[in-house]
């Protein structure tokens, strides 16, 4: 027996998971003991070292270590930012015009690393890790990619991983693994409809997508990127609190020497995951520079001063996605915080407050049942392996064609009214079709009723809060106050598509109306009794 | 808490009536994850039926 596994690869780290039949995942560590893997790489001599192990040989042997080279893959030289490596070894162009690291080996050999080659050996890295922890071979995998990875990426990092033991079974987008991962945690909430904002603030940067979620298919209505901004730019941040305060104590600048500046930023990664959990930190780091060591101690609000232009950045950049969809933050039911970086308080309390209270903002941060958000995407990965993995590769190609998956969405919900005139959505917007909902109903005291079938209207509802009174305040604190005024969409019935009438009703009957698009968009609309041997009452119409 | 439909205006004899057609829809991508996803290729390329996937 073999195992198939989720494999998530980021530029800064990755992660292994593996699902049991029981639908548990189990998010695998590596032999170090981690979950959380920097996807580094590391040469001494004939000896390779990988994550952790690799990731501290930025300090002594940073020219043969090689970081942050996922996004590299399926690239040419001339279309990267070749920046994300100036700390490790640098990246350089080879003959074919790819990316590639000049690493000293053994007797001062030379060896050129390609980029698909380290990813290879990162690959069999956390295959054998895989193994190691399962006990059982590994040959299949569902890898994530981020959504704005091009095609010739994806057959490249396919081949890579093929090249290195581990078939792909499928390519998935990380937004929706890791929104899959959510939706499937305890209760099953796949079913909710709902849009969601998938924000991931990884290392070196940041990604969302916006995506609906209707009857449990998932559409992704608009991606927004941004490279260099991440988890880097909080610790850059932070290490030139502590630069500055060294050179304040000791006259010394640590700025000026790689290793140096290696030490300090590894430092400043530790104390920042630290003020994730607690609220001081302590910093030390043995001969800075010049000799001198620092100690020093950080509290997690000085913290959040140092990196404040960054968390805006980051928050800000939540709030580009959302208009990117069309959207304003209030039409956003969650948002699910993914990546490393988003174990960061102040990032999750920033979040929240952009959005509306109706708004959900899943974090470590805010609800301590929340699932690592480091782990969303590739537990998501993992599901998505067991459930294909009794699947045959035609069967699987197959379900990717373009007429299964390119498909039409509704713009407008589409529903019905109620007694009192309120519209009651039996499909939302962006619901996928071919789809069939329905909706049960009754007729209450009459004897005949009228179901008109409309075609919803957003509006925004404006209530206004009175601020609470607080005895406990004094007086003129808040006095010159606005009353906060709270907003919510409200869709209403606009144009009128259909009418049906039920007749002959004994009181309070139980009542059904069936809505039913089919592939071509022909939308068949029905009401009925509850009740064997009833006739329906139906009709048709069609879309624009 | 069930939802009450208006009762018949007097006059109104058809059992159906069409009004107009809903709006153009967008074709976009769905993302091929999770067994919904799984049960929607089926149906699109089977035409398997609803209550074959209803629980
Ligand atoms: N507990 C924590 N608190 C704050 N930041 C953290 C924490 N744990 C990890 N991080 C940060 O998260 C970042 C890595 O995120 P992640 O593992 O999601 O990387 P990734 O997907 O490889 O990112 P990218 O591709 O953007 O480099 C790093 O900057 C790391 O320092
Ligand atoms: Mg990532």
């Amino acid at each position: 027996m073999s195992a198939v596994i989720g494999i998530t690869f980021g530029n800064t780290s990755s992660s292994i998971a593996v699902a049991g039949g029981d639908g548990k995942v189990d998010v695998i560590a590596n032999p170090d003991g981690d979950r959380s893997i920097p996807s580094v790489l590391s040469y001494v001599g004939e000896d390779e070292y990988h994550g952790t192990q690799a990731k501290s040989q930025l300090i002594r042997n940073a020219k043969n270590t090689i970081i942050n080279f996922r996004d590299f893959v399926g690239k040419k030289f001339e279309e990267v930012d070749t920046s994300v490596s100036k700390v490790g070894a640098p990246a350089i162009k080879t003959e074919d015009g790819g990316i590639g690291y000049e690493i000293t080996r053994a007797d001062d050999k030379v060896e050129i690393v390609t980029v698909e080659e380290a990813t290879r050996r990162h690959f069999i890295q956390l295959k054998r890790a895989a193994e190691d922890y399962i006990g059982k071979k590994v040959e299949s995998v569902v890898l994530t990619v981020p959504t704005d990875f091009t095609e010739k990426q994806r057959e490249e990092i396919t081949k890579v991983a093929n090249n290195a033991g581990l078939k792909v079974l499928q390519l998935i987008n990380e937004p929706s693994s890791a929104l899959l991962a959510h939706l499937s945690s305890n209760d099953d909430r796949l079913l909710e409809d709902k849009v969601f904002v998938v924000a991931d603030f990884g290392g070196i940067r940041s990604d969302a997508a916006v995506v609906s979620v209707r009857g449990g298919v998932f559409t992704i209505l608009a991606t927004a990127h941004e490279k260099g901004l991440g988890g880097e730019q909080l610790d850059d941040a932070l290490a030139e609190f502590f630069a500055k305060e060294f050179e304040k104590k000791f006259k010394a600048n640590p700025r000026t020497n790689a290793r140096s500046l290696a030490k300090l930023k590894a430092e400043s990664i530790v104390v920042k995951k630290t003020l994730s959990n607690v609220n001081t930190s302590s910093c030390s780091i043995e001969s800075l520079a010049e000799g001198y060591d620092f100690l020093t101690s950080i509290n997690r609000l000085r913290y959040e001063l140092a990196a404040k232009t960054v968390l805006s950045n980051l928050t800000a950049f939540v709030e580009k996605a959302v208009t990117k969809a069309g959207l304003e933050t209030l039409d956003i039911d969650e948002v699910l915080l993914v990546g490393g970086t988003s174990h960061t308080p102040k990032l999750a309390s920033n979040v929240q407050f952009i959005f509306p209270e109706s708004t959900v903002v899943v974090s470590p941060a805010l609800d301590s049942k929340a699932i690592n958000p480091a782990e969303l995407v590739s537990r998501g990965a993992a599901l998505q392996a067991s459930l294909i993995e009794s699947f045959d590769e035609e069967e699987i190609k197959e379900s990717l064609q373009p007429v299964v998956v390119n498909t039409q969405h509704i713009s407008k919900p589409i529903g019905i009214k109620d007694a009192e005139g309120n519209f009651i959505p039996i499909l939302v917007s962006e619901t996928a079709y071919p789809i069939k909902k329905s909706i049960e109903v009754t007729n209450g005291e009459s004897s005949a009723v009228h179901i008109e079938l409309f075609e919803g209207k957003r509006t925004v509802k404006e209530t206004v809060v009175e601020p609470e009174q607080d005895s406990d305040e004094s007086e003129d604190e808040d006095s010159d106050e606005e009353p906060e005024i709270r907003k919510d969409v409200v869709y209403v019935a606009g144009d009128l598509l259909a009418e049906l009438s039920l007749k002959d009703l004994k009181p309070n009957s139980k009542l059904e109306v069936i809505v039913n698009i089919t592939q071509n968009g022909t939308l068949h609309v029905s009401g009925r009794e509850l009740k064997p041997g009833s006739v329906a009452v139906k009709g048709e119409i069609s879309s624009a | 808490m069930s939802i009450t439909l208006p009762a018949l205006p007097s006059g109104k004899t058809d059992s159906f009536k069409a009004h107009g057609k809903y709006s153009s829809p967008n074709r976009r991508p769905i993302e091929p994850v999770g067994r919904h996803f799984l049960a929607h290729a089926s149906r699109t390329l089977r035409g398997h039926t609803w209550s074959e996937y209803e629980k």
